[in-house]
């Protein structure tokens, strides 16, 4: 019975790393979508937010399964409870990649869409902060997550800095602030999905370790 | 003087050429419950047996270490075998209560150590059926033969007829193997109760049942004691991967 529990904990976890990887994905191109104008990429995300929701439910319907079942204990019942509150930092990740889609849409529709390399820096830095803590996640491996604190500083930087251009080119020209808004807000989705990458990256390493950090 | 109640220390102990206890060392608080978990033929038993010295009944049984209570040294051989039983009683994986009336099981024991008051044998017999939360099903039936008793209300009786001699510890192996679920909550509801004026300790194969009612954890492997730690780090985070993989379900 128990190695049917640990394939079906297995499976879970695959699940999890299904369902990261898609978000990831959404959140690749929706970057590409905003800093591009890349209507393509930003239809592609809608069209796949439905999925991550689903496999949210799914991963949480399977999780609780698992636990009134079998009662887990240990790092079983550790990797358990991860996986329950990642899937909640995973799925808001998905819905900021969705929100920067439909950005980078209002802004082409308007005609006022403008490339903005600055994003796609901002973005990469973000990315690859979700692409680490799920790493660290399949792989039980937490050194890939030390470095989360000054990355998190890095991505809050920069979007300090996105701020202070933005003002001014606000204050340059009144026709830019419905572009700039969009863009204040982007950067704001990115620093967010920053912080939700913390947050995956702090279970993740009570799931391996047993022990409970914070990244500030 | 040591905050424990008990201090075991290097306990080794043989059933003859066959060494069934490899220098095991752990304390148990007062008030607390302990549980000792682990595989068949680990020695949890035979641990839990050397705290009251039951081992001492079985032919080649020898035992090397320390264990004391209240600071003395209970395998010395001047300890007062019986005295000791007395302050550190056990109930068993088999109810076994005595073949006679429910009030006479709970005096037998202050009968033999020479109370004989009625009014005295009374109270505790009120007291103690009390404690072990039987007394609303056999009030009235006190006379009853303890065999008409369901399984659990015997098991609740054994512990009611142990803490008539006013017990300081109470070793407990596997008491609920052989109750149904009600029943096993039942004593579960009563180890707790009983930790405001006792001690326990606990052999069970029920790894869902320690987390539930210790508060101190140790699992035993071939002998020996591998972890000893709050019940809440066993079963959340373990130090041992021998522990981890016991308490997971992946061992052997």
């Amino acid at each position: 019975m128990r190695n049917k529990f640990h394939a079906d904990l297995d499976a879970l976890t695959g699940d999890v790393i299904e369902m990261g990887n898609l978000v990831c994905n959404m959140l690749d191109r929706s970057v590409t979508a905003f800093a591009n104008g890349d209507r393509v990429m930003a239809d592609w995300v809608l069209e796949h937010k439905d999925e991550a929701s689903r496999l949210d439910s799914l991963i949480e319907d399977e999780a609780l399964r698992l636990l009134v079942l079998h009662q887990p204990m240990a790092g079983d019942m550790r990797r358990i409870a991860t996986i329950l509150k990642m899937i909640t930092y995973i799925e808001r990740i998905g819905r900021y990649a969705k929100n920067i889609s439909n950005a980078a849409i209002d802004l082409m529709e308007s005609g006022e869409h403008k490339p903005m390399p600055q994003i796609s820096f901002m973005g990469a830095v973000a990315i690859e902060m979700v692409r680490d803590s799920l790493m660290a996640f399949e792989t039980s491996n937490v050194k890939l997550v030390e470095d989360f604190e000054s990355r998190d500083d890095e991505l809050d930087r920069m979007r300090y800095d996105y701020l202070r251009t933005a003002l001014a080119e606000m204050k340059a020209c009144a026709c830019n602030v419905d572009t700039y808004t969009s863009y204040l807000m982007v950067a704001r989705y990115l620093e967010r999905c920053g912080d939700n990458a913390c947050k995956i990256a702090e279970k993740v390493h009570y799931m391996v370790t047993g022990k409970r950090i914070e990244i500030r | 003087m040591s905050t424990n109640l008990i201090d075991i220390k290097g306990l080794n102990l043989w059933y003859g050429e066959n060494q069934a206890l490899h220098d095991v060392s752990m304390s148990v608080k007062p008030n607390s419950i302990t549980a000792l978990i682990g595989p068949s033929g680990c020695g949890k038993s035979t641990l839990l047996r050397s705290i009251n010295r039951m081992n001492d009944i079985i032919a080649g049984c020898r035992v090397e270490g320390e264990i004391t209570f209240h600071d003395k040294n209970i395998l010395a051989p001047e300890t007062d075998v019986m005295a000791l039983r007395k302050k550190i009683g056990m109930i068993f994986q088999k109810p076994n209560p005595f073949p006679m009336s429910i009030k006479d099981n709970v005096t037998y024991g202050p009968r033999l150590h020479g109370v004989t008051d009625r009014e005295s044998l009374d109270k505790l017999v009120e007291e103690c059926i009390n404690k072990s939360a039987l007394w609303s099903e056999v009030q009235d039936r006190l006379g009853a033969s303890a065999m008409s008793l369901s399984g659990g209300q015997q098991q609740r009786l054994c512990i009611a007829r142990a803490l008539s001699v006013n017990p300081e510890v109470i070793l407990m192996d596997e008491p609920t193997s052989a109750l149904d679920p009600i029943a096993t909550n039942k004593i579960e509801d009563l180890a707790q109760d009983l930790k405001k004026d006792y001690t326990v300790v606990i052999v069970t194969h029920n790894m869902q049942q320690a987390s539930r009612i210790s508060d101190y954890t140790g699992f035993m492997y071939m002998g020996k004691l591998i972890e000893f730690d709050k019940t809440e780090n066993i079963f959340e985070n373990p130090s041992e991967e021998l522990t981890e993989r016991y308490i997971t379900g992946r061992f052997g």
